[in-house]
């Protein structure tokens, strides 16, 4: 991967990166870092990497750092409310949204990583496993069981509405 | 690649897991249109798969501000030329450095071997240039050795010293020498040394080597030394001549003559140097041959 390779997967795969990490850890400065940190070992290791590739390579980093993030400080408990920027971005959203965004932190790590990389970046079971060293069928079964979480939130937050 | 559903045909157990899978879009064509097929059959399982498509988050329209915080530029190629010049300078330098430490090494070596015996150097003058004999008035040889071969004919003085001919023009002069022979005629001569002490002045440096012949008044074979005056081979300082420098080995001619005075044809090896000198003496330079013919 040339330098130049590296710049456009800034360009492409930034705004993914940090949404995913935004999602995941809920802090923006963490996100910020997470993402500035994952480009750095991108760069470094550019040599390594194959330009088809990038895109997962950057974010197996990117997942990992947030995992050891996430083990190292137990401050990412996640939190009920929003962060005043998320809920910016998100002032314009529609209810469900809310409520779909409220029930993303019922999910533990793993299965909120995996409904993330589905859902945002249009992974396949296959590519997810790739980067979170699970396998195949670990991914499908974890996305099943968030799905069926987020359902049932769903479906309570509906019947006390 | 689609991930396949490992049971059989969706039913009404297994419904829950074909329609995540494609939600998840993680079927094929085929096992679609049986999902959707299924769901047109069972509609009171319709329900449920919109509440389960709407877990499905859409992408979000959130950016990084900054980007350009994250863009690089390769610096890399730009430093490798400069340090492979670096490097080339660095070696250079060592191997120059080296040069120079060895030379010294080797210089100091040099001078510091045997000093000249003074009543020998008395013994032996001979004029540069002469053609004659100081001390012993007997035989004349020729420069060459074809020379000494037509001088072979006459026999040496009665002197036991060694007796020199300077035949040549642009030669130093010799004051001493000393000689060690070697050998029989015919059988190969490993090593001899010789001394000599140049006196100041009367040096010509020349473009080619002369010769000078020395041959001792002895019956046996001698080696015989003699040095040249080249540019490279002698230094001139305040007029007199400090040192002769033996390392350029085209400033030195040697002839062997046998006791018929004929000229011993062969190899020579320079094998060691001069001895110093103390500075306010001459300097002398101690040659050790080895050849062989």
């Amino acid at each position: 991967m040339t330098a130049e390779d590296y710049n456009d997967c800034v360009k492409l795969y930034a705004d993914g990166l940090y949404r995913f990490m935004l999602k995941s850890t809920r802090q923006v400065e963490d996100a910020r870092d997470l993402v500035q940190s994952s480009f750095e070992k991108l760069w470094e290791h550019r040599a390594e990497v194959d330009v088809a590739k990038s895109k997962s390579y950057l974010f197996t980093i990117g997942y990992h750092k947030m995992i050891d993030l996430s083990r190292k400080n137990s401050r990412l408990e996640f939190r009920e409310t929003l962060p005043d920027k998320m809920a910016d971005h998100q002032r314009n959203s529609t209810r469900l949204k809310e409520v779909l965004e409220k029930a993303l932190n019922r999910l533990n790590e793993r299965q909120r990583s995996l409904v993330l990389l589905k859902d945002y970046e249009g992974y396949s079971y296959e590519e997810i496993a790739e980067i979170t060293g699970l396998n195949g069928t670990q991914v499908k079964v974890t996305l099943h069981r968030a799905r069926i979480i987020l359902k049932e939130w769903l479906v309570s937050v509906e019947n006390v509405l | 690649m689609y991930f396949k559903e490992q049971a059989m045909d969706i039913n009404r157990y297994n419904y829950e897991s074909y329609f995540l899978s494609y939600l998840d879009r993680e079927l094929s064509p085929a096992d679609r249109q049986s999902v959707e097929k299924f769901i047109s059959e069972n509609t009171d399982l319709q329900k449920e798969f919109e509440l389960l498509q709407q877990t499905i988050f859409s992408p979000s329209d959130l950016v990084f501000d900054g980007k350009e915080s994250l863009l690089r530029k390769e610096e890399g190629r730009k430093v490798i030329p400069i340090y492979w010049m670096r490097m080339a300078a660095a070696i250079a330098v060592l191997i120059l450095g080296s040069w120079f430490i060895i030379s010294q090494i080797t210089k100091s070596q040099v001078d510091h071997m045997i000093p000249v015996d003074k009543r020998t150097a008395s013994a032996t003058a001979v004029k540069r240039g002469s053609g004659t004999f100081k001390k012993d008035s007997a035989n004349k040889i020729p420069a060459n050795p074809s020379g000494g071969e037509a001088a072979a004919g006459k026999k040496p003085g009665s002197n036991q010293k060694a007796t020199f001919h300077t035949v040549p023009k642009n030669v130093p002069e010799i004051r001493e020498i000393q000689t060690s022979m070697v050998s029989e005629e015919g059988v190969a001569v490993q090593k001899s040394s010789t001394a000599l002490e140049l006196q100041s002045g009367g040096i010509k440096p020349a473009g080619d080597p002369k010769q000078i012949i020395v041959m001792p008044v002895a019956t046996a074979p001698v080696l015989l030394i003699a040095a040249s005056g080249t540019k490279d081979a002698f230094k001139k300082e305040k007029g007199d001549v400090k040192e002769t420098d033996f390392q350029n080995e085209n400033a030195i001619s040697v002839i062997a003559l046998n006791d018929k005075h004929k000229a011993i044809s062969g190899f020579f090896k320079k094998l060691t140097e001069r001895a110093p000198g103390d500075d306010n003496e001459r300097k002398v330079r101690v040659s050790v041959f080895q050849f062989s013919y």
